[in-house]
């Protein structure tokens, strides 16, 4: 249904899985539903492992990636760092410890869609907090 | 509140099958992801909590049992 046309969905805060230390993030838009992204946010602590790491969040149909968007922070070891994603036209880190990372506004995603994390230098010891998201909400 | 948790015994990974709102939440493992090539493949012991329904609209069960889960205390 065009945007202009589609009635107001149902604002919703949900909270997804918290993986295991080592393993990316990943929800999937659960079957009868709709979802326009408005804001995700999530949390990593790095190990102590010296090396670079980069967050980036991917979009995908299930298989096929259309949005590749990411952090130009480079986290380094022993760090906590706040993450949220949105329509922000703006990219950067704070002095609290928290990025801000960009991406398209009105991404609406159906059953079956995910959005994930892939993080260069991801290490078995890199620990992400559950993801939090804002999510306009309609029927499928 | 509380959000009662449960674990998922394929990744590891802790979720509310509740929302704070009520509704459910069907947690599906993250894939195991080679760095190289971006292939992804299913982890072993791989779940995936979305319902199943059969052509009469029945509920018949989740995607992929996998290794299962249990409640985290």
């Amino acid at each position: 249904m065009p945007e202009a046309t589609r009635p107001s969905g149902r604002i919703r805060v949900i909270v997804g899985t918290d993986p295991a230390a080592g393993a990316e993030i990943l929800e999937t838009v659960p079957a009868g539903v709709q979802w326009r992204l408005i804001a995700i946010h999530a949390a990593l602590v790095t190990d102590a492992t010296v090396i670079n790491r980069v967050v980036a969040l991917v979009l995908d149909d299930g298989a096929n990636i259309f949005l590749f968007t990411g952090s130009s922070y480079i986290q380094v070891a022993s760090q906590f760092i706040h993450y949220t994603f949105g329509a922000f036209s703006r990219q950067g880190d704070t002095l609290v410890g928290a990025i801000l990372c960009g991406y398209p506004e009105g991404i609406v995603i159906g059953p079956g869609f995910r959005f994930s994390t892939v993080m260069v230098n991801l290490q078995a010891g890199d620990d992400w907090g559950p993801p939090i998201y804002m999510v306009e909400e309609w029927p499928a | 509140m509380k959000l009662a948790l449960r674990r998922c015994l394929g990744c590891g990974g802790v979720y509310p099958p509740v929302q704070r709102d009520g509704y459910s939440y069907y947690h599906v493992c993250p894939p195991l992801r080679d760095e190289k090539t971006g292939v992804e493949t299913l982890r072993p012991g791989h779940r995936d909590e979305n319902l199943v329904h059969d052509s009469a609209g029945k509920l018949v069960g989740i995607v992929a049992e996998g290794a299962g889960s249990e409640p985290v205390k």
